[in-house]
């Protein structure tokens, strides 16, 4: 109904006053005829009052005359009569016109400016910061937009209490977003730097601190080699004052290391033998399913071993489909006595590996073998000589409160 | 002797086919929304229209709306649509 509505305004209607005896003659007769009549009001005995649309008056006029009816209008409504009227108000015309344009043009205009995130004198900082660069009432919007990205790197600069600025326009308002910058409160670490182990310092850079120890000194672990008092003082006036830092620098050493290798001449090896069961089994997703199996499984000790094949993965999901082979062998353990220089090359293996763990990247300056036998055993006693960094960080109890 | 009524055989398909017989069939419908609102469809004219009461012809007999401040809101071809404080609606005549 509302549609049909604003297409009889859109098209132009007619209110109209019928007078005669057969009103709802006259009604049926323009319904019948296809006409659109709307807000029928009976206003009398013998009057009604009805709407119907511009271009349906004209064809009224016969079944007014059949219903032996008169009919005149009484307004005029719509866009075309409305037209009409203002196109013999020029001036009227001319105003409206005007008035959507300065609208248009006043639009492209910055207004206002709306700062989120700094409040007080930030605030305050910012407003100017932004005005020194032509941000104000009255601002072309255009001119901002060129100049968005520019202004919002510049203003960063001036405000390092800021961490991110962001200008975006909404209409007539220049919004500014800014978010204010956490710093982390100061941590009081105050710490001296000591011995992790015992060693002849070779090496000493002070970074922060007062240093206790000189090159060429032995020192022992736990021992204080840069202290995180330091003094400041004026020698003339006798005056000093105490400053507590956190101790820094690198304290290099002499370290000897020295621990030894023990190596059994006689082992227990396992014998494999060549009897025992294969079997063959398919793998589809999680399920096995066994294929084919020979031979006996071994009873007591036996080794197992399991070789698969994936067939080609494709797009197919991981591990779908495998073949898999096992085979259990019979394993006989049997004392096998070694001989002495396969004994040692073990040792010197096993040795190799614990300094290589031991020293990490640090340089092996000297290294001592010594060679014992020991009943069955053989021990190797293996003495190394390193340079390495043996500051460690003390931290101080700071009482609370300080 | 009495008469028997003849059912229309579209009637019969309607049923058959369980299809809802007002859409087989021009009866009229009425819808009364609230006491606000009167739709007629299938209508065959206006019979007498005033403020207080609105008689409208249809295919089986005559329906009168009596109410106060009764407007006909549209009136088209097939539809007419009466709004106003309607207090009764009568069925005059119905076969």
């Amino acid at each position: 109904m509302g549609f049909t509505r604003l297409i009889s305004w859109a098209t132009g209607y007619v209110e109209i006053v019928v007078r005669g005896a057969h009103l709802e003659k006259l009604i049926n007769l323009l319904t019948g005829s296809g006409l659109f009549v709307w807000d029928i009001k009976r206003i009398g005995g013998d009057a009604l009052v009805a709407k119907i649309r511009a271009h349906g008056f004209l064809r009224i006029r016969e079944p007014l005359r059949r219903s032996g009816c008169r009919g005149r209008i009484r307004a005029k409504k719509g866009w075309p009569f409305l037209w009409r009227q203002i196109k013999r108000r020029k001036v009227f015309l001319l105003g409206a016109a005007f008035a959507v344009m300065l609208l248009i043009y006043l639009s492209s205009f910055i207004f206002f400016i709306k700062v989120e995130g700094f409040e007080g004198k930030d605030r305050e900082i910012l407003l100017a910061s932004l005005e020194k660069r032509g941000v104000k009432a009255g601002l072309l919007r255009k001119d901002l937009l060129e100049r968005k990205s520019r202004i919002e790197r510049e203003i960063m600069v001036d405000l390092p209490q800021a961490v991110w600025l962001g200008i975006s326009v909404r209409g007539v308002v220049a919004e500014v977003r800014v978010v204010h910058r956490k710093t982390a409160p100061k941590t009081i670490n105050i710490c001296d730097i000591v011995a992790a182990r015992n060693g002849v310092i070779s090496k000493l850079i002070v970074i922060r601190g007062t240093p206790v120890v000189k090159e060429g000194e032995t020192v022992a672990r736990g021992d204080l080699l840069i202290s995180g008092t330091v003094w400041h003082g004026d020698p003339e006036h006798q005056e000093f004052s105490k400053e507590e830092v956190p101790a820094n620098g690198v304290v290099e050493a002499r370290v000897w290391y020295d621990f030894d290798v023990l190596e059994p001449r006689t082992v227990w090896q396992p014998v494999i033998g060549k009897t025992g069961r294969e079997e063959y089994s398919i793998r589809l997703g999680k399920k096995l399913h066994p294929l084919i199996g020979l031979g006996e499984r071994p009873g007591k000790n036996y080794s197992w071993t399991r070789w698969h094949k994936r067939i080609y993965q494709g797009r197919n999901p991981v591990d779908v489909v495998e073949f898999i082979k096992d085979t259990w062998r019979e394993v006989e353990w049997r004392k096998v006595t070694r001989p002495l220089p396969k004994v040692k090359r073990r040792a010197l293996t096993e040795a190799t590996e614990r300094l290589r763990r031991l020293l990490g990247k640090g340089p092996l300056v000297t290294k001592a073998l010594s060679w014992s036998n020991e009943g069955d055993f053989v021990r190797l006693h293996v003495t190394v000589e390193s340079v390495r960094d043996i500051g460690m960080i003390a931290l101080r109890q700071i009482p609370p409160g300080k | 002797m009495a008469k028997i009524t003849k059912v229309p055989f579209s009637h019969k398909v309607a049923a058959f086919l369980d299809i809802p017989l007002d859409t087989v069939v021009d009866w009229p419908r009425v819808i009364l929304s609230g006491n606000q609102s009167l739709v007629i469809q299938n209508h065959r004219g206006v019979i007498e229209y005033d403020r207080s009461i609105a008689r409208i012809n249809t295919k089986l007999g005559e329906l009168v709306v009596s109410g106060s401040g009764l407007t006909l809101v549209s009136a088209v071809k097939e539809e007419i649509v009466i709004e106003g404080k309607v207090e009764r609606v009568e069925l005059v005549d119905w076969r």
